[in-house]
C-alpha cells in the first residue's frame, strides 16, 4: 500500500511558525528571568525577598520597632517607620536596579537588584 | 439495520464513537510513561483531529466537549484542576484546528492541523498553569511544553495522514470508496445471544490468537505473583462496592461540588491539610486507586516551582535554592488545592453517575462505544498500527449496529445508560441504605461548610 506523502505548504508554515514560537518564547522567558527587578530587604532579624512587580507589604522588626516597606506598581517605599526624623519615610519611592534605601536607626536596608538595563548607579539614600 | 452510509450521517452517532475513542486513547496515554507528570503526548485528540473533515462545526464542538467531560468522568477528575486544563486545551486546540483546516483548504495536510491544535493547546495550558499553579514559574516551563507540542503534534499529524489514507472507517464517514478493499476484514457476525464469534481467518483471527497466547502468558505470571496484590484490589472491590450500595451518584457528585465550594473557600495551610486528609480517607473508602508517591512527586514539584521566584522572608538557602517563606507556603497551598481537588473528585465521582441534556446522552452513547473496544479481542502491532487501529474502529462501529443499537445514542438513552466507564446502569441500593448513605453526605456537606465559614469568620 502506497503510503508516502509530501509535506504540503501550509504544513511547513505550521512548523515553522510552532518552531518560531518555541524559540521566541525562550528567549523571551530566559531574557526575562535575568532582567527580573528583585527587593532585597535586610534587617536585624533576617532578610526578605520580593519581585519588585508583586504587590505586598513587608514588616521589618528592628530595635525601634516595626519598619514597613511597600511594594505596589514596579515601586517600592519605606511607608512607616519608628524612627525619629522619617527621612526614610520622606525619602520616597525607588524603582530601578542598584537604588537602595535606608533607616539606620531601626537598621533597615531596602535595594533593587536585577539586571533593567538601565546600568544605573545608587543615586537614592536616607539617614 | 441501517446501511453504513445512512449511519454516518447521524453525526450523533459517529460523535460517540469518536469520542469513544477518545476516552480509550486516553486510558492508553494514562499508562504511558511521563518525564513530568503534566506532559501529556496528546494522542487522545487524535479522533479530534480525524473529526475536522467528517463533522460538522456543531458535531465537532460537541466531540471536545464529550472528550472532556468522558475523560474527567474516567480519571476521576471532573472536580479538580485537571479538568480545566482539558477544558479549555482540548477546546482551543480544536478551534485551532477548525480554522487552520478551513483557511488552509487543499494547502494543508493533517500535519499542519495537527501541529496548530498542538501548539495552541499547550499554550493555553501554560498560561492556566501561571495562574492556578505554578505563579511565574510557569514561564519556565513554556519552551519545553511549546517543544513537546511542536514534536507530539508533528508525529500525532504524520500518524493522522497515514490513518486518513489506508483506514476504510475513515473513507466510509467521508463518503469515499474505502482503499484497498481487498483487504478489508470479514464482517463479524453477530450471535442471536448478542456474542460475536471472531473469525477463523484473516487478520482478526491471527490478531486474536496473538492476543490469546499473550493473554495466556500474562494469566500465568498472574498466578505466580504474590497474593498481596490481589488481597489489595479485592478489597478495593469489596469498598467500592459498599459505596456504590450506600450512595446514589447524583448525590455523591452533588456534594461532591458543595465540599469543594467549601474548600476552594479556604485559606491556610492547616485547614487544608486536614481537609486534603479526610479527602484521602474519602477516596480510599470509595474504592478509589491513588498513588501516594504520585501524589507526593506532583506536590513537591508545585512547591519547588514555587520556590523558584522568591518571595518573603528569606528562611534558608539549599544548592543555592533560596528558601522565602511567602513562596513556600504559597507552593504549599496550591499544591495542597491541586491534590485536595482531585483527591475529592475521585471520591465523589461514581461509576453510574448520569448526566443530563443531549450532550450527557451522546457521552452515554460513547461509554457504550467504549465498553465494545475494550472488549476487542483483536490485537494492535506497532507495525501495522494505523490498519489495525481501522480494524478496531470498524469492528466496533459494526458490531454495535448488528448489536442492536445501531443508533448508540438512542440505545443509551432508551436504555437510561450511563455515562461512566464500563458501568452497569445505576445500581440502585436498597432505600434504607441510601437515606442513610445520604444523611452521611449532608452530614458531610454541612461540616465542610460549617468549616469554611467558621475559618471566614476568623479571618
Amino acid at each position: 500500500m502506497k503510503t508516502n506523502y509530501r509535506l504540503k505548504i501550509l504544513d511547513i508554515v505550521a512548523v515553522l511558525l510552532g518552531l518560531a514560537a518555541v524559540l521566541i518564547v525562550t528567549a523571551t522567558v530566559y531574557s526575562d528571568n535575568k532582567g527580573r527587578l528583585m527587593v532585597y530587604v535586610t534587617g536585624e532579624s533576617g532578610e526578605w525577598i520580593q519581585p519588585l512587580d508583586k504587590n505586598g507589604d513587608i514588616e521589618v522588626p528592628g530595635p525601634l520597632g516595626s519598619t514597613w516597606i511597600h511594594i505596589e506598581g514596579n515601586r517600592v517605599h519605606i511607608s512607616s517607620s519608628p524612627c525619629p526624623n522619617q527621612t526614610c519615610v520622606a525619602a520616597g519611592d525607588i524603582e530601578s536596579a542598584n537604588q537602595w534605601l535606608a533607616c539606620m536607626p531601626n537598621n533597615v536596608f531596602v535595594h533593587i537588584e536585577g539586571n533593567d538595563g538601565s546600568g544605573g548607579l545608587p543615586d537614592a539614600a536616607s539617614y | 439495520m441501517q446501511r453504513p452510509t445512512e449511519r454516518f450521517s447521524d453525526k450523533a452517532d459517529v460523535t460517540a464513537l469518536l469520542g469513544a475513542f477518545c476516552f480509550f486513547l486516553s486510558a492508553i496515554e494514562y499508562m504511558l510513561p511521563k518525564p513530568l507528570p503534566f506532559m501529556r503526548l496528546g494522542i487522545a485528540n487524535l479522533p479530534i483531529l480525524l473529526a475536522v473533515d467528517i463533522l460538522p462545526f456543531r458535531w465537532f464542538l460537541v466531540l471536545a466537549a464529550v472528550k472532556v467531560i468522558g475523560m474527567s468522568l474516567i480519571s476521576g477528575t471532573l472536580f479538580s484542576y485537571i479538568a480545566l486544563f482539558s477544558l479549555f486545551g482540548t477546546l482551543a486546540a480544536a478551534l485551532a484546528m477548525w480554522t487552520v483546516r478551513r483557511a488552509g483548504g487543499r494547502f494543508v495536510s493533517q500535519i499542519g492541523v495537527s501541529v496548530a491544535g498542538a501548539m495552541v493547546s499547550n499554550a493555553i495550558q501554560v498560561l492556566i498553569a501561571r495562574f492556578l499553579v505554578f505563579r511565574e514559574t510557569a514561564w519556565l516551563i513554556a519552551p519545553l511544553f511549546l517543544t513537546m507540542g511542536l514534536i507530539t503534534g508533528s508525529a500525532l499529524g504524520l500518524f493522522a495522514e497515514h490513518f486518513a489514507r489506508v483506514s476504510r472507517w475513515y473513507a466510509k464517514a467521508l463518503g469515499h470508496s474505502a482503499p484497498d478493499e481487498g483487504a478489508m476484514v470479514e464482517p463479524l457476525a453477530g450471535g442471536a445471544d448478542g456474542s460475536y464469534a471472531l473469525p477463523s481467518r484473516g487478520p482478526l483471527a491471527r490478531l486474536s490468537a496473538v492476543r490469546a497466547s499473550i493473554k495466556e502468558n500474562r494469566e500465568n505470571k498472574a498466578f505466580s505473583d504474590s497474593g498481596k496484590k490481589a488481597k489489595t484490589a479485592a478489597a478495593r472491590v469489596a469498598r467500592r462496592a459498599k459505596a456504590e450500595a450506600l450512595f446514589s451518584p447524583g448525590a455523591l457528585a452533588l456534594a461532591g461540588l458543595l465540599i469543594m465550594l467549601a474548600f476552594l473557600s479556604m485559606k491556610g495551610i492547616l485547614p487544608k491539610t486536614l481537609m486534603l486528609c479526610l479527602f484521602v480517607v474519602a477516596a480510599w473508602a470509595m474504592g478509589k486507586r491513588f498513588s501516594l508517591l504520585v501524589t507526593l512527586s506532583v506536590s513537591l514539584g508545585i512547591v519547588i516551582a514555587n520556590l523558584i521566584v522568591p518571595s518573603g522572608r528569606l528562611l534558608t538557602t539549599i544548592f543555592g535554592l533560596r528558601i522565602t517563606e511567602g513562596a513556600l507556603l504559597e507552593g504549599i497551598g496550591k499544591a495542597l488545592t491541586f491534590e485536595g481537588l482531585m483527591l475529592l473528585s475521585k471520591a465523589s465521582i461514581m461509576s453510574g453517575l448520569k448526566l443530563p441534556g443531549r450532550i450527557g446522552r451522546i457521552v452515554a452513547a460513547a461509554f457504550t462505544y467504549y465498553d465494545r473496544i475494550i472488549e476487542y479481542k483483536g490485537k494492535i502491532h506497532p507495525a501495522s498500527l494505523a490498519m489495525d487501529a481501522d480494524a478496531l474502529m470498524i469492528w466496533v462501529w459494526e458490531s454495535s449496529e448488528t448489536h442492536g443499537a445501531s443508533a448508540a445514542t438512542e440505545s443509551a438513552a432508551l436504555a437510561g445508560s450511563t455515562a461512566s466507564i464500563g458501568a452497569p446502569p445505576e445500581a440502585s441500593g436498597d432505600p434504607a441504605t441510601r437515606r442513610k448513605g445520604l444523611a452521611i453526605l449532608i452530614g458531610v456537606s454541612f461540616l465542610a461548610w460549617a468549616l469554611a465559614l467558621y475559618l471566614v469568620g476568623k479571618r
